[in-house]
């Protein structure tokens, strides 16, 4: 067992535990974290052209959306010592500050990015985003049992680049505006164009 | 879009003045949509009777027309044909009768209804009927039909019935006798489609069905010519290639003996720029294959992966059930346990450390593997109970939590060790590509030098030449590549039409496939290797590139399910689907399974035909039990040969007789 890996992945978590309280999420579901992260994952790619930083997760698709072995693994380490507490099928909330911010500026940033997208919209609306990503979407369609390939050829960044095209036509300045209000924009429209409902 | 397409409906088939069956010299049979069932014993004629069947909708084709795979151009190859005397072979010459050995199949396609009669003595197309109407055209064995060019067989017979199936199935002929001979008759070869991947000679049937049937053929046209075009300039730079090697060889022989000729310094220049270049080529191609053959690796870790993944989730499941039947075991002692005390335990399972301390410890997690109702820590007994029932239910969520949990090890530890070999193989990649990159600067070097000095050298002419032809080389590639290109983008738009369709198809399959295995199956569109995607069959979670992985019996009713999901995908009206002798290599276990598939199939009216010789009777035993179903029987015994009739065992026959008596009830 790669203790080296594990110990990225709590950092990861306490991380995201920790900001999602700071926003008024006290417990957080263990299933919305694992969609939180494959969040993460798939839209670094969009973010930035160089390798992603949150390669080491590996997703599957399930009936409850994407899965990974390793945040079930961190989290479990992280109830047995108390860092968190709950069950790890279940609602967990953080006990503990070990771990929190341990980790790069530009991760955090990206955390609070998503996070803020989160907010804006709900966790549903997010899972519905999931659900229509085409990257995860192709997978389920295809009853693929090897994990979802998170690569810079994949489909949810082809359609996130249309989308990204259509949408700087419809901003006057993209200079005046800074990244995390470009891509809380940029989320306004892509939800307005991709789920319905 | 998918195809609508519509098979042969089987009605009815005549036998006339066939020796081989000299008691049924004008033999009728009519086809149920049911159980039609070929019984017989050994040398009676059973595959001869399903061929006659199949000799009377395609004739003796064995293979439709295809490309070749030759890059020079896009010749087209003549169908494969069986030889013109399949049938007279078999004949009986003792038995003299007056009248040609001939069959009549009837049959439908959508509502037409088609009567064809071929000789079975010439192998001859004799006559159509459509909807009682006669086809004209002059009479021609297929083998002299093939030689013609398409303007002089448009008076024969044979090409009037291809026109005509065209006209009511919306299949070509081609397609006709790609559906037949591939998919709705599962001979005694045994050859399964599913996992073939047009290897070793064989039919790619799905790369030729998926294709052409869930998208517009056109497309996949395109696409073989994208790719055909990409394999011949590909081909062409390999030539060039060659050529270049040639001159190489005569530069290395010529330098062992440049001194009598007068090669000057200014030349050995160019005598180097060539053994670099050479050395390049082969470094190019040594990082290509560590490229595709890490590839392969990683799609293997990706893939286990997956495994992990899943299997994870079962686990997660399989925990819940445990933590209930722990509960139910004792809520007193339950009480007295530590409320981390689950958590503990799953972090020494799923972390393998000690949950006090934090360090590895393999140990630990034999121990509690083995131990599993002792406490990890003391090892004192901790879920006490006198119910049986539940001590018993308890060791076996205990026992599949402990399976899960080992299969997600193994598989990590998998990973691990194909991590290492990448690891291994990008430090030689790294390694060959520096090498590269200081032969490519040398090259760079000496031609800069050249250019400068000027060679006029005796051997000047060789040395342009060999420019030249590495010159034509790149451009050949360059158009190889464009193709590549074009090829994967049609491909693309093919698999994202088959995509659409995965679903239901799968669902479709699970239906069939879940009745024999009695788990989970379910179909996933997959790519491996660099070959299109393609379905494998995915087996209670576990996906099965190989059909090395399963047993025989295993193998031919994922197949026989596959192929039932391709007829029931595109199902329109009735058709038919033929096996032969389903259950020789049953287990007795599978048995009833192997007939519900079967029946399944027959949910939509559809015609079964199966051969058999009764060496497994409780197979058919368990077809015809079910009394809704129509059920009939071609009596070989009553029909064939005396010889063969009185070489069977007397079992045999009242096993013959019995079902016989069922089927008259």
């Amino acid at each position: 067992m790669n203790k080296e890996e594990l110990g990225k992945v709590n950092i990861d978590i306490m991380t995201i535990v920790s900001h999602a309280a700071k926003i008024g999420w006290e417990t957080i579901n263990v299933s919305s974290l694992q969609r939180f992260i494959y969040l993460l994952k798939v839209l670094y790619s969009f973010n930035s052209n160089e390798e992603n930083i949150f390669e080491g997760y590996h997703f599957n698709v399930t009936m409850f959306g994407p899965y990974s072995e390793l945040v079930r693994r961190s989290v479990v380490y992280l109830l047995a010592n108390r860092h968190l507490e709950g069950d790890d099928d279940g609602e967990i909330r953080i006990i503990s500050n070990t771990g929190v911010d341990k980790m790069s500026e530009e991760r955090i940033n990206w955390i609070e990015t998503i996070l803020l997208i989160l907010s804006k919209y709900g966790e549903n609306k997010i899972f519905s985003f999931i659900i229509n990503d085409p990257l995860y979407d192709t997978s389920v369609k295809s009853n693929l049992s090897s994990e979802i390939q998170v690569t810079s050829e994949n489909e949810t960044l082809l359609v996130l680049n249309d989308f990204k095209n259509a949408f700087e036509e419809t901003l006057s300045d993209t200079s005046s505006i800074s990244k995390e209000e470009y891509i809380s924009l940029y989320f306004d429209y892509i939800f307005s164009q991709i789920i319905k409902g | 879009m998918s195809r609508q397409i519509y098979l042969p409906e089987l009605l009815s088939i005549n036998i006339k003045n066939y020796t081989l069956y000299p008691n049924g010299l004008d033999y009728t049979f009519d086809f149920v949509k049911g159980v039609n069932l070929i019984l017989g014993g050994n040398g009676m004629g059973k595959t001869t009777f399903v061929n006659i069947i199949r000799f009377g909708l395609i004739g003796l084709y064995k293979k439709q027309r295809d490309y070749t795979r030759t890059y020079k151009d896009k010749a087209i190859i003549k169908r494969q044909l069986y030889p013109w005397d399949f049938f007279s072979a078999r004949k009986d010459e003792r038995i003299i009768i007056k009248g040609e050995a001939m069959v009549i199949l009837s049959f439908k396609f959508n509502n037409t209804r088609f009567e064809v009669r071929r000789s079975l003595e010439s192998g001859d197309l004799l006559s159509v009927f459509v909807n009682g109407d006669a086809l004209t055209g002059k009479i021609l064995s297929e083998d002299k039909y093939e030689k013609l060019g398409k303007e002089t067989q448009s008076e024969y017979l044979l090409y009037s019935y291809e026109l005509a199936v065209l006209q009511f199935s919306n299949l070509s002929f081609d397609d006709l006798i790609f559906f037949v001979n591939e998919i709705l008759f599962f001979g005694e070869s045994h050859k399964t489609v599913l996992w073939n991947d047009g290897l070793e000679g064989r039919y790619d049937v799905q790369n030729e069905l998926f294709n052409k049937y869930f998208n517009e053929p056109n497309l996949d046209i395109e696409r073989q010519e994208a790719q055909r075009q990409a394999r011949y300039y590909d081909s062409l730079s390999r030539h060039k290639s060659e050529d270049m090697r040639v001159i190489t060889n005569l530069l290395n022989k010529l330098s062992k003996d440049k001194e009598s000729i007068g090669v000057n310094k200014d030349n050995r220049n160019e005598d180097d720029i060539i053994k670099l270049d050479n050395q390049l080529l082969e470094m190019k191609s040594l990082l290509e294959k560590i490229h595709a053959y890490r590839n392969v690796i990683s799609q293997d870790i990706s893939l286990l992966q997956g495994e992990i993944n899943s299997t994870s989730l079962k686990a997660a499941e399989v925990d819940k059930e445990k933590n209930q039947v722990e509960k139910a075991l004792n809520t007193k002692l339950w009480e007295q346990l530590n409320p981390q005390y689950d958590v503990y335990m799953k972090n020494i399972q799923l972390n393998h450390l000690c949950p006090m301390c934090n360090q590895p410890d393999e140990e630990l997690v034999r121990k509690i593997e083995q131990e599993t109702t002792r406490c990890f820590a003391c090892s004192n007994e901790i879920h006490l109970t006198q119910d049986k029932e539940l001590t018993f239910k308890y060791k076996e969520v205990l026992s599949i939590q402990k399976g899960l949990y080992q299969s997600i090890a193994n598989k990590q530890r998998k990973i691990k060790a194909l991590e290492t070999e990448i690891e291994e193989l990008d430090h030689e990649f790294k390694n060959i590509d520096l090498k590269r990159r200081a032969i490519q600067q040398q090259i760079r070097e000496l031609e800069y030098k050249n250019a400068t000095t000027g060679g006029t050298g005796k051997l000047q002419a060789l040395y342009d030449e060999y420019k030249k032809y590495s010159k034509e080389k790149e451009e050949y590639q360059k158009e190889s590549v464009k193709y590549q290109t074009l090829e994967q983008s049609l491909t693309k738009q093919i698999e994202n039409e088959i995509l659409k369709n995965v679903s239901r198809f799968s669902a479709i399959f699970a239906s069939y496939a879940e009745s024999f295995l009695g788990v989970s199956c379910s179909l996933a569109y997959e790519k491996y290797d660099n070959t299109m995607r393609r379905f494998y069959p995915v087996i209670d979670g576990k996906l099965r590139r190989h059909e090395e992985a399963l047993s025989e019996s295993q193998r031919f009713f994922i197949d026989h399910s596959f192929r039932m999901s391709i007829l029931t995908f595109f199902y329109q009206t009735p058709s038919f689907y033929i096996v032969e002798t389903p259950d020789s290599s049953l287990d007795i276990s599978y048995e009833r399974n192997a007939a519900n598939v079967f029946l399944r199939f027959l949910k939509n009216p559809n015609s079964i035909i199966i051969t058999s010789n009764l060496n497994n009777s409780s197979f058919v035993n368990h077809l015809i039990e079910n009394h809704e179903m129509l059920f009939s029987m071609v009596g070989l015994f009553d029909i064939a040969k005396k010889s063969a009739i009185q070489g069977t065992s007397n079992q045999l026959r009242s096993i013959y007789t019995n079902i016989k008596e069922r089927i008259r009830l």
